[in-house]
């Protein structure tokens, strides 16, 4: 009696998958629009002297994938040029996975992030839109124009350290820290780092010192580092908290978590080596599959204009410890004014990347 | 009611099929044809798999995983069949504060108790900050150590499941041998025991499988110690560049292989017992009050103390102090966190919006909720009362998201939806909520059923045959046979269901829409960045606020049923004054009990 309705029903439990996302098909506009709201500029104002490139773009938002600045520089991106951009925070290891995940059909237009090795293996891969030069190219420093690849895979914004060596100054006087490179592999107490395979700026830091030393030296180094009793930390966030409570005494850590640490008044202070801080360059790309290039050139002329650059060295964040490769851009006054940077050529780090990391997570096994 | 039954058993089974194992699928054959999903195939034969001999990391984490698996089985499931017998036998004090702890633990999200652990026993935490107790972070960051921690996290699992056969089982056998003069104790050990053996089994294996196939508790508890498990091997292949989703598969691989030996292991155990964890049982044994009730309570606190008192107390602790390593003094001690939940805006992605991220989860865990009810209850209804055919699969595959790690699920379902050909039937879902709302079904589906499959083994058959000859339809008996007698359970399966999915961290950090807030990813970014503050401020209110929610749904649902009851059994005698009915309302549900 009830045939009707019985072969309706179990048509409607094999369906049920199909109704949900009908429902939620109506929730997605919903829920991007609201936060849209915020960075999203009028449709009506088009970008001054871009608009005959406009004329490709399908006027959508574009969406921007970093690891650092989203907050900040996407809806200042979006009020000068009109152009609408949602800017999604991921971890530097997350941003790749999302990427490389998605692609059989990309959801992302640009990535902004630290580590030029895995952004040079994108682009070795056909991941990135190549052969397009930005207007702007010439406000790049005389550094930052030499780190400008053959090919313009990628453009560098700027450049940071992913490790000085930073020291608990309960435990160590400022004689007794190590000065060099050298001197912190032969430290005789407890050291630590972060993980290169789940902290971004752990491989720039491995990947460096393997390139100052020779990949053979290099693991040899480390691999008596660990027999010494390395302590190997997931991410930079723990292992300052580490340096902090003693649990090491030193450590090769980002940058801008030691200045943080130090500016709090935590019993931390950090030497810059001589012979360079392993860098961790950051970098523009686009992606070849974008269906808003203009809005992705925009984005990337807009990263390399030195206003933009000065405020995000000029934040009241740790995230403004960095050196800009920007011409007229000051850096900040509480950082080493003499920075120098250890980095590997992109393709070096790209090429040995799964070698060293590879290495490095099967020595360090509990 | 035969075809009617497959049919319904075949709809149902797809439907778990698209949502919860065509994912794993897709995960597991990357270790084989990586590029399937990205149009790129090629066979890249099966030697990957046999790396796990040879990779250090791998045959570690594999190692790791085991061991930590079987301790924490053996130690969980000691502390939870002792705890049950326990409950089922005596009538005490602080047996239903035992039983609402062993449900806060059991929807308590892994990564909220080892958020807490660790802002105990870290090297910079309140157990050697504040106690003076150094020696914690060392006793407990080390294997056994964990093993501990996730016993004390994990026993509800064998709890639940020692408690439901305990207390259905063993009465009448009980008493045989007591009227024929054995003593209490050779009843236990020659009549309760070898009765309870097959559920001691399935309850180690739950456990085991939890345990195994958990990654909040190891990722958190690895930013203090390194001890690298399957789940956090897969997290850090699929985030290293360039990102392994071929090695991911392979580890995966292992995880089920893991998981299926100990699956196999419950469904022995399950045809050898009448048994279901998370269950509503009618018939129960009657309590003894003992003597003394002091050791119980004493021994019952200690462990509530233990597995629920350190990581919230130690959430709760910090998200009062101004700073978090001084001391719990008055000066150290404000609400500032709490007011800051409100302040934040959500373009911070260091401190995410609070409120947002509450609507966000709270709404789909609603959804998801609903769904996997009814979902659940199909499928309970076809396994109970059907002779489908393929009961086996439905079992498995109502089963298995359980297991399997959220990551995991979480990348399958982007090679899934992120296609481009589903965009011409608008069913391009990654991306947006709706993805989030079906893979939160599917972790919620396995509560749903084994809730329910606990009160559909109270009805007997033959009313459904005799409705069924009498000729209502499939549909028919559900709506009014079953659904009225399971009424009770269905709410504790809806509840279950809708607490376990409001902080489902890994499936929402991979699946999460462009900015899309949810409170998960409010805890763990705070927290990540060192905000302890906001982190367990977040924890503190958006914990207590779920479980209101649960309680206040809770009795309004008992006092419907208890109006509805009242008012049938007054229609009942008007018209049938001279017949005595009892109007049963369905199992009795043991929250209160």
């Amino acid at each position: 009696m009830n045939n009707i309705w019985r072969k309706r029903l179990s048509g409607m439990s094999l369906l049920l998958v199909l109704v949900t996302a009908g429902c939620g098909g109506g929730t997605i506009t919903t829920g991007s629009g609201s936060s849209n709201g915020e960075t999203a500029a009028p449709v009506s104002s088009t970008a001054e002297g871009s608009s005959s490139l406009a004329q490709e773009d399908t006027g959508e938002t574009i969406y921007l994938y970093g690891n650092d600045f989203v907050d900040i520089v996407a809806p200042e991106f979006a009020k000068q040029t009109g152009y609408k951009i949602e800017a999604v925070h991921y971890g530097g290891g997350e941003a790749l996975a999302k990427i490389e995940a998605e692609q059989g059909n990309p959801q992302w237009d640009v990535v902004m992030m630290d580590g030029h090795g895995s952004i040079r293996s994108l682009a070795d891969r056909g991941f990135l839109m190549t052969d397009w030069t930005p207007d702007h190219i010439g406000n790049l420093t005389e550094y930052g124009s030499s780190l400008v690849p053959e090919d313009h895979a990628y453009t560098p914004i700027s450049i940071h350290a992913s490790a000085v060596i930073a020291y608990n100054t309960n435990r160590l006087t400022k004689e007794q820290a190590p000065k060099t490179w050298d001197e912190f592999f032969e430290y005789k107490g407890t050291a630590g780092q972060a993980d290169p395979a789940v902290a971004a700026p752990a491989y720039p830091l491995v990947s460096a010192l393997f390139y100052k030393w020779g990949i053979d030296q290099g693991e040899q180094r480390y691999a008596q580092m660990m027999g010494n009793g390395l302590r190997v930390y997931p991410k930079n966030g723990p292992l300052g908290s580490a340096l902090v409570s003693g649990e090491i005494d030193i450590a090769a850590l980002q940058e801008s978590n030691a200045y943080d640490l130090k500016l709090s008044g935590e019993p931390v202070e950090l030497v810059w080596p001589e012979e360079g801080a392993p860098g961790s360059l950051r970098v523009a790309a686009i992606s070849k599959q974008t269906k808003n290039p203009a809005a992705a050139k925009a984005f990337v002329e807009f990263m390399l204009e030195p206003e933009t650059q000065q405020m995000l060295a000029s934040l009241d964040s740790s995230d403004s410890f960095f050196t800009p490769l920007v011409k007229g851009v000051e850096a900040r006054k509480e950082r080493e004014t003499n920075a120098t940077f250890i980095l590997p050529p992109a393709e070096w780090a790209a090429e040995h990347e799964v070698q060293i990391k590879t290495w490095f997570a099967d020595q360090n096994v509990n | 009611m035969k075809n009617s039954g497959t049919r319904w058993g075949v709809g149902v089974a797809l439907l778990l099929f698209i949502i919860i194992f065509l994912p794993l699928l897709a995960v597991l054959l990357n270790a084989i044809l990586p590029g399937l999903f990205f149009g790129n195939i090629q066979f890249q034969g099966f030697g990957l798999l046999g790396e796990i001999f040879h990779r250090p990391l791998w045959r570690q984490s594999l190692l790791n995983s085991v061991w930590l698996g079987i301790g924490t089985a053996l130690l969980g499931t000691l502390i939870g069949a002792s705890l049950a017998m326990v409950r089922a036998r005596w009538n005490f004090a602080s047996g239903r504060l035992l039983d609402a702890g062993v449900w806060l633990l059991l929807i308590a999200p892994s990564f909220m108790l080892a958020q807490g652990w660790v802002l105990f026993a870290g090297a910079d935490g309140l157990a050697s900050r504040l106690l003076g107790m150094n020696w914690v972070t060392a006793a407990l960051f080390q294997p056994s150590g964990l093993m501990v921690i996730m016993a004390l996290s994990k026993f509800p699992l064998a709890y639940l499941t020692v408690l439901a056969a305990t207390e259905w089982n063993v009465s009448q056998y009980g008493h045989a041998a007591r009227l024929n003069g054995a003593h209490p104790w050779t009843v236990w050990r020659t009549v309760e025991l070898p009765l309870a053996a097959p559920s001691i089994v399935a309850g180690a294996t739950l456990v085991f499988i939890d345990t195994v196939g958990d990654f909040g508790l190891p990722a958190a508890l690895s930013t203090v110690y390194r001890f690298p498990t399957l789940t956090y091997s897969i997290y850090s292949a699929i985030y290293q560049s360039p990102v392994r989703f071929d090695m991911a598969g392979v580890l995966a691989f292992y995880l089920v292989v893991l998981l299926a030996m100990a699956m196999t292991v419950l469904l022995w155990s399950l045809r050898r017992s009448r048994f279901d964890f998370l269950n509503a049982r009618a018939v129960r044994m009657i309590k003894v009050r003992p003597k003394s009730t002091l050791f119980l309570n004493g021994v019952t606190i200690v462990f509530l103390m233990m597995s629920i008192g350190i990581p919230v107390g130690s959430s709760l602790c910090v998200s009062l102090m101004k700073k978090a390593g001084n001391k719990l003094v008055w000066p150290n001690l404000t609400l500032d966190h709490y007011f800051s939940l409100f302040a934040a805006s959500s373009t911070d992605h260091k401190q995410l919006s609070f409120f947002e991220g509450m609507l966000h989860s709270l709404t789909i865990a609603a959804i998801a909720a609903g769904i996997s009810i009814i979902i659940g209850f199909i499928v309970a209804y076809v396994l109970t009362f059907t002779e489908f055919k393929m009961k086996g699969w439905l079992q498995l595959f109502s089963i298995i998201s359980l297991a399997v790690p959220g990551i995991v699920m979480g990348i399958g379902y982007i090679f899934v939806w992120n296609q481009k050909w589903l965009e011409t039937f608008n069913l391009h879902l990654y991306g947006s909520p709706s993805l989030l709302v079906i893979a939160v079904i599917a972790g919620a589906v396995p509560y749903a059923v084994r809730v329910q499959l606990g009160s559909f083994g109270t009805i007997s058959s033959s009313i459904l045959n005799a409705a069924a000859v009498q000729g209502a339809g499939t549909l028919a008996r559900m709506l009014h046979i079953v659904l009225p007698l399971v009424r009770r359970s269905l709410l504790l399966a809806v509840l279950t269901a809708f607490g376990t999915s409001v902080f489902d961290l890994a499936l929402t950090s991979m699946l999460q829409p462009a900015n899309y807030v949810l409170m998960p990813l409010v805890i763990d970014q705070a927290f990540e960045f060192g905000r302890y503050g906001y982190a367990t401020a977040a924890t503190v209110l958006s914990g207590g606020m779920v479980l209101l929610i649960i309680v206040l749904i809770q009795f309004t649902g008992e006092a419907i049923f208890k109006w509805s009851d009242r008012r049938e059994r007054n229609r009942t005698k008007i018209q049938e004054r001279h017949t005595h009915t009892v109007q049963q309302g369905g199992s009795p549900y043991e929250f209160n009990s």
